[in-house]
């Protein structure tokens, strides 16, 4: 064998080792995983305004379990009462829904018009997207919503309108758009195009879209003109995740996380914005769901085996109450297992979708 | 060398070009045939939003090209014991060897480039460039699998000693595992260099079986 012929045998050595290394480790962590992890559902959380207190329901072997943050004990029939506005529509089977609720007279019809709920995980957010979007009518005239026969990209210099059916750029609609665009003092390209491209909602809101500047901008379509309002934030606010939000109340145009994690909403009247009260937020790594009412809302946000929960004002996003649930202590298992198997190897990641080797020592 | 494997595998490379080639054509026909069925927006819908790739047939094509090229490559140097006779070539055993792998390599790596090929221009005729690059970029692995797996299989196939030969199996169907880990669109983005490079270091491993062949280990 000459040297080349040497330096490629002893190549392939190494990557022989290296490649029964890694595997034994991947395959390790995979079956310690799979004998060792275990998925109990926390229970259903909300705040009660009538107890002060977080309601928590969990489906137990032994039967329903209705209770408080301090373990305090309840009914099926208390826990809707405690929750009147989550519950409304048993409460008017039952007929036990008030007509005045924390100092305000209401309906049924109000109640479920002010009622949201909000999701948004890492996954969803990390996910590979094709960055074009469908723009639709926002002023149609009709009940129902309807899918546009175009999708828009914006590019360096421009917005272009791409007809779907003939694969081809809509010269007239994409001029009179960019001209707009140019116009309102759009710097191209843009960084972040936030939208919900579904007719599965009540009405559409168009678009919320920052600029190369991080200048945010709001782009709907009425009557086939477009409407491209730029938003003012206050100093040292820059948006990194926007999640339009389309609620029937229509009292929010969208939720804001900045660059600093902290959370806002962007109100839909006066596009001001309203800084919620709760911990840093990063919906890159963190879980949350709102469940909102006229009085207040329920915010949990989950932070890998943190979960936190506050009850948030519903007019000017105070926080009311906070509680975290105690972390499980790891079982026998667990704790064997991360001694045993100091380094893991996993290639997926509930944070996203990518295939990339992540690498945990001692049980991290 | 390569005249010698050409002349070995040269049916077995047009039966490839046919059959692949038909699988993107049949695959570019039925996304037309959805076309006009179901109408083009439709399509883009469900590729922007539902995740949908329209090319899923294809997935494990070019693990099963990879492993029967291999097999048809090695496999009659070893029935019919040329290998042992490549041992004793003037210009050394590690490079003859070297040069099969990197002519099959080389073959396979052509007719995937070509494969792929044919999807852009096809899929370019009915989807903008974003969903076109979005789906090619989903099928790469698949490709990459492919390659692997020829290499993959010529170090089974070369290995002398029949308890090796069941470990480099364990092996080898372990590291094709990691090229299907995930069904989701782009989810290999990141990887996709790493994997690329490593696939060509999996070159050397062949030569390990090589060498414990020369020094007639069985």
């Amino acid at each position: 064998m000459n040297k080349i012929e040497k330096l490629l045998v002893i190549v392939g050595r190494i990557f022989f080792v290296c490649v029964c290394v890694f595997l034994v480790v991947w395959i390790l962590t995979w079956a310690f995983h799979f004998a060792a992890d275990t998925s109990d559902k926390p229970p259903f959380t909300l705040y009660s305004a009538d107890i002060d207190d977080f309601a928590m329901f969990k489906n137990e072997d032994s039967g329903k379990h209705y209770y408080d943050s301090h373990a305090n004990e309840y009914t099926e029939a208390q826990f809707y009462e405690m929750l009147p506005t989550f519950y409304c529509k048993q409460l008017i089977v039952n007929e036990k829904l008030p007509d005045t609720l924390y100092g305000r007279p209401v309906s049924a019809k109000f109640i479920q018009n002010e009622n949201f709920t909000f999701k948004t995980a890492p996954a969803a957010v990390n996910k590979r997207e094709i960055a074009l979007y469908p723009l639709m009518e926002s002023m149609s005239g009709r009940v129902d919503l309807e899918m546009p026969t175009d999708v828009f990209r914006i590019t360096g210099n421009a917005i272009e309108f791409v007809d779907m059916a003939t694969n081809s750029v809509d010269e007239t609609k994409s001029d009179l758009f960019t001209k707009m665009f140019v116009q309102k003092g759009f710097a191209f390209p843009a960084h972040i195009i936030s939208g919900n491209p579904t007719t599965k909602k009540e009405y559409d809101n168009g678009y919320l879209i920052t600029d190369s500047n991080d200048k945010l901008f709001h782009l709907k379509m009425q009557r086939g003109r477009p409407y491209l309002r730029p938003i003012e934030l206050p100093d040292g606010i820059v948006p990194k995740h926007i999640f339009v939000t389309e609620f029937r109340n229509q009292r929010s145009l969208a939720f804001i996380s900045d660059t600093e994690n902290r959370f806002w909403m962007l109100d839909a009247k006066n596009y001001g914005l309203r800084k919620a009260e709760i911990p840093d937020f990063n919906p890159e790594t963190d879980g949350m769901m709102i469940i909102g009412n006229f009085h207040d809302w329920t915010v949990s946000v989950s932070s890998g085996d943190q979960l936190r929960y506050f009850a948030l004002a519903a007019d000017d996003l105070h926080c009311l109450k906070s509680y975290e649930v105690p972390t499980e202590e790891p079982t026998q298992l667990q704790r064997i297992g991360n001694i045993l198997i100091p380094i893991q190897l996993k290639f997926l990641s509930g944070l996203d979708g990518d295939v990339w080797p992540r690498v945990a020592v001692l049980g991290e | 060398m390569f005249y010698k494997e050409w002349i070995k595998t040269r049916w077995f490379y047009l039966v490839c070009v046919l059959v692949t080639f038909s699988l993107c054509g049949y695959e570019i026909l039925n996304i037309n045939r959805l076309v006009s069925l179901k109408g083009a927006a439709h399509l883009w819908e469900v590729a922007m939003f539902r995740d949908a790739i329209f090319i899923d047939m294809l997935r494990y094509v070019p693990l099963l090209v990879g492993i029967v090229a291999a097999v048809v490559q090695f496999v009659p140097e070893l029935v019919h014991k040329r290998l042992k006779l490549t041992m004793h070539l003037p210009r050394g055993y590690v490079r003859s060897v070297m040069e099969m792998l990197l002519f099959g390599f080389g073959c396979l790596a052509l007719l995937f480039s070509g494969n792929l090929v044919m999807l852009l221009f096809g899929l370019q005729t009915f989807f903008a460039d974003e969903i076109v690059w979005h789906i090619v970029l989903t099928a790469l692995p698949w490709y990459l699998a492919g390659l692997s797996a020829y290499i993959l299989v010529a170090w089974i196939c070369l290995e002398p000693i029949w308890r090796r030969r069941i470990l480099n199996i364990l092996i080898s169907i372990a590291c094709l595992r990691v090229f299907y880990m995930s069904p989701a669109p782009e989810a290999y983005n990141r990887l996709l260099p790493w994997l690329a490079v490593l696939v060509v270091v999996s070159l050397a491993l062949p030569l390990l079986s090589v060498v414990r062949f020369k020094e007639g280990k069985e």
